[in-house]
């Protein structure tokens, strides 16, 4: 009977234990919601995001893990850009943005500034809005001094980071690879491919480099198209009245030697490179680049030229001043104008004398600029693109004869080739086949964060993510770091900010909420919703 | 004979009308391409107004009439992608295609045959087991498998031949048409052609291995066959040499069944250039309709869909009147 009583004893102590316990973990919990919401993400691979919804899963299963209840919503991407853009459906949403001209404006502005909300087509998906952002934002593009606008997007970041309209996930790296003969190669962060200073071992007396990639150009006319595959081709034949500094986007002179901007920001004066000579022979001077602007303003230019009203939307007039000068109006001031005009879409100068010579033909079977390589041929049928050197080029004479841009459909075939030595550099290189090509000491493997971000919005304007903290706790509760690392297998760089490392614009300094499951816990609580620590 | 070629030239109609119907709806069920062709500045005013000129807006019927008349009028649209002309885009690429498949199927009945006569001279030797068990793998081997596995042992371990692609660009060999090996003979740039060769070998072969397989065995079992037939004993009771009774009296007989295994395998190879085009970077019809399919082209699917089918059933014409040629016991009515 003894033993009988002590074992009843020890059975009512285990219960009280087990039963204060749970009381004790579960009292952060009392008189608190359930917290369920919806996380719309895309079913289509998306070049800032190649495994498209298992992200969606990844980081649905953190945030499962404290408690909250998470409701996937998956769509194909034609429908999901209307649910998500259009209708404003989900409390949060995947999606990710691809720059233009590389200038922080393109990003921050784009995507953050209140004036970019909107009922239809949205672009600043969070309905995110503060002043003081919207101020910074605002202000930077009417400053002139590049050092005064990086202080700006630096602070604006700053702001941003606090307040977490976004989940800062990651930047798709631009990756290359060249045999191991190639030398004088560099990564630049908007994939601006620069062959003037690459060099190869000769053969047979000749250094012919092939270039194979993805998919053929759509046009070698420089206002016309918007891939990046035309992009590849027209930056070695022309050349902008400004330039990307190597592995940055800070402007350095081009065609132009400096521009002045006038006090109200309204009128920039370009002073002009003198003795640079087109492919055709005919000089470069302040004719050409009135010509190349003027086709491109607004009203006159045509519908294909797909960056026209991007890249010249604010220009209200271009003039020839003297023959190395020209002056630029702008309706309204607008610093990152500057920025679009080093872009290798729509802002290279071509030689007027061929775009009228050639007509429809320009872009097509002819391309003259002032670039380091002149367009040979281009045939469309093999899709292959021949460039021999400019010998006269106003920045050195490239130290390639000639550059073969070829295509190759298939991926894999691609690296293929590279590691065989049939090929001298490729790109369009899929997460797969990188190890290999790390792994092989006759290649070259470059890779860094490209022009892109891939986030997901919190819907800032509506409960529940209109309370900060939720906002704070939701990105403190996702490893986002694991899940980087885990789906794209070094192809990404985790993403601290909106800008990417390497640009113009980015905050070394700023750093999202860090990874804390214990702080996300309580600050859930302390919001008003339950949340339980992972088991 | 000519009414019956005239009949079987009218039963295409009604195929590629079928063909033509099928497209079309896989192309229209797949959804509104104008997110594909704008990209990620698209605004939902662009978007209206692409489809209003796309004419995506029109009842279905009213757009099928309107694909129907076009393509007849050799007009197939244009690539939503480079905005190039179909037609032009498929037409540049045919000619690779038809090299391709025209060189695996010489390698294919060649070598086939070869086999074939040998195996079903010697049966039940050693040569015939080989050669047997040989002709199942090449008849049960998938292609792009085999086609990797050229591509590791010759090009990436032993570096014979070139991993991919038509011809090494650095030679600057640019003929006129496609027809690459047929240009290269024509304008006698041997360099060019010997570079060609190493460059279409490894592909058509792997093309030709599941047809190489099939004539080998195709060839055996029917000289097989043949060479028990009387006038056969007859020949060698005449008293002429073994070759000659093989090779003029029974293999002529032999091959009318091998000759159809051949014509239908045409068909079999231009589709088969799907995959190996892929594998080898072979700048094809194939390769551009694997392309087309990932880059959510339609009116590009469309247009090599439209032409391969077409191929595919001339084709198949010609190889049913090519049986009148070879077999005079056959006739049409």
């Amino acid at each position: 009977m003894r033993n009988l009583r002590q074992w009843k004893l020890v059975l009512i102590l285990v219960v009280v234990t087990f039963l204060g316990t749970s009381l004790v973990s579960g009292c952060g919990n009392i008189g608190k919601k359930d917290l369920k919401v919806t996380m719309y993400a895309y079913t289509n691979p998306r070049p800032y995001n190649p495994v498209a919804d298992q992200l969606a899963e990844a980081v649905a299963a953190d945030l499962t893990k404290i408690g909250v209840q998470v409701e996937i919503k998956k769509l194909p991407w034609k429908e999901y850009r209307d649910a998500v853009s259009n209708k404003g459906e989900g409390d949060m949403a995947f999606i990710g943005w691809i720059g233009d001209n590389g200038d922080p404006d393109n990003f921050l502005y784009m995507l953050l500034d209140t004036k970019q909300v909107s009922k239809t087509a949205n672009m600043n998906l969070a309905n995110y809005s503060n002043k003081d952002v919207d101020k910074l934002l605002e202000d930077a593009q009417v400053l002139t001094d590049p050092k005064a606008r990086l202080e700006k997007y630096v602070k604006a970041q700053e702001l941003i980071v606090k307040d977490a309209p976004w989940l800062f996930i990651s930047h798709s790296n631009d990756m290359v690879a060249t045999r191991a003969d190639v030398t004088g190669f560099q990564l630049h962060p908007t994939g601006w491919i620069d062959l003037n200073k690459v060099d190869k071992p000769a053969k047979n007396g000749k250094k012919i480099l092939v270039y194979s990639r993805g998919a053929d150009a759509s046009s070698l006319d420089p206002a016309i198209p918007d891939d990046g595959e035309s992009f590849k081709p027209i930056i070695q034949i022309y050349d902008g009245l400004f330039k990307y500094k190597p592995g940055t986007t800070e402007l350095q002179p081009g065609l132009a030697t400096s521009a002045d901007i006038s006090k109200d920001g309204l009128t920039y004066t370009f002073h002009l490179r003198q003795g640079v000579k087109f492919h055709d022979g005919t000089p470069f001077n302040a004719d050409a680049v009135v010509f190349s602007i003027d086709r491109q303003l607004p009203g006159k230019a045509a519908d294909n030229m797909a960056y026209a009203s991007f890249t010249f939307g604010l220009v209200k007039s271009v003039e020839k001043v003297d023959n190395y000068t020209v002056k630029v109006t702008l309706s309204q001031p607008y610093t990152p104008f500057l920025a679009n005009l080093a872009m290798g879409l729509s802002a290279p100068i071509v030689s007027p004398t061929a775009v009228k010579k050639y007509g429809k033909d320009f872009g097509v079977k002819y391309a003259v600029g002032t670039g380091p390589f002149i367009l040979d041929k281009w045939d469309h049928g093999s899709k292959t693109i021949r460039l021999k050197k400019n010998p006269n080029y106003w920045d050195g004479a490239p130290k390639l004869d000639e550059v073969i841009i070829k295509v190759t459909d298939d991926n894999t075939v691609r690296v293929n080739e590279l590691i065989a030595g049939n090929v001298d550099m490729i790109d369009g290189i899929a997460p797969a086949d990188v190890a290999r090509l790390q792994g092989d000491k006759n290649v070259t493997f470059l890779s860094g964060a490209g022009m892109n971000v891939n986030y997901m919005v919190f819907r800032t304007d509506r409960p529940p993510f209109n309370d900060p903290k939720v906002r704070e706790a939701f990105t403190r509760a996702v490893n986002l770091d694991a899940i980087v690392k885990t789906l794209y297998k070094g192809t990404a760089t985790r993403a601290n900010e909106v800008m990417p490392p390497g640009f113009f614009g980015y905050a070394k300094d700023v750093k999202p909420y860090a990874y804390d499951v214990d702080l996300a816990v309580k600050l859930l609580r302390e919001a008003g919703y339950k949340a339980n620590k992972p088991k | 004979m000519s009414t019956y070629i005239a009949r079987r030239l009218l039963m295409v109609i009604p195929v590629m009308l079928g063909v033509s119907v099928v497209v079309f709806l896989v192309l229209t069920i797949t959804g509104d391409p104008t997110l594909v062709i704008l990209g990620q500045h698209a605004t939902a005013v662009q978007q209206e107004a692409l489809r209003q000129s796309l004419g995506l807006n029109d009842p279905l019927w009213t757009q099928y009439g309107r694909f129907l008349w076009n393509s007849l009028h050799g007009d197939l649209g244009r690539s939503w992608l480079t905005e190039t002309p179909v037609a032009e885009e498929v037409l540049a690429r045919f000619p690779h295609t038809v090299e391709l498949t025209l060189v695996a199927m010489i390698i294919a009945t060649v070598i086939g045959v070869i086999v074939g006569i040998i195996s079903a001279v010697r049966q039940y030797s050693w040569f015939d087991h080989m050669s047997m068990v040989g002709a199942l793998i090449g008849v049960s081997t998938p292609i792009f498998w085999l086609g990797l596995i050229f591509i590791s042992i010759f090009s990436m371990k032993l570096g014979w031949l070139p991993v991919a692609g038509r011809v090494d660009l650095t030679l600057g060999f640019e003929p006129k048409s496609g027809f690459y090996i047929f240009e290269a003979i024509r304008l006698h740039d041997w360099v060019a052609l010997k570079d060609l060769v190493k460059h279409i070998i490894m592909p058509a072969t792997a093309l030709a291995a599941y047809s190489m397989g099939l004539v080998a065995r195709m060839t055996r079992s029917s000289l097989l066959e043949t060479i028990r037939q009387d006038y056969v004993r007859t020949a060698r009771a005449k008293g002429l040499g073994e070759r000659v009774v093989v090779i003029k009296h029974a293999l002529k007989n032999a091959l009318i069944p091998v000759i159809t295994v051949i014509g239908l395998q045409f068909g079999y190879l231009l589709s088969g250039a799907v995959l190996t085009e892929t594998i080898f970077g072979w700048p094809g019809v194939g390769s551009l309709a694997v392309n087309a399919v990932q880059n959510a082209d339609m009116p590009l699917v469309e247009g090599c869909v439209l032409l391969i089918s077409l191929v595919f059933v001339l084709v198949n014409l010609v190889v049913d009147l090519l049986y009148g040629f070879v077999d005079p016991r056959i006739r049409y009515s």
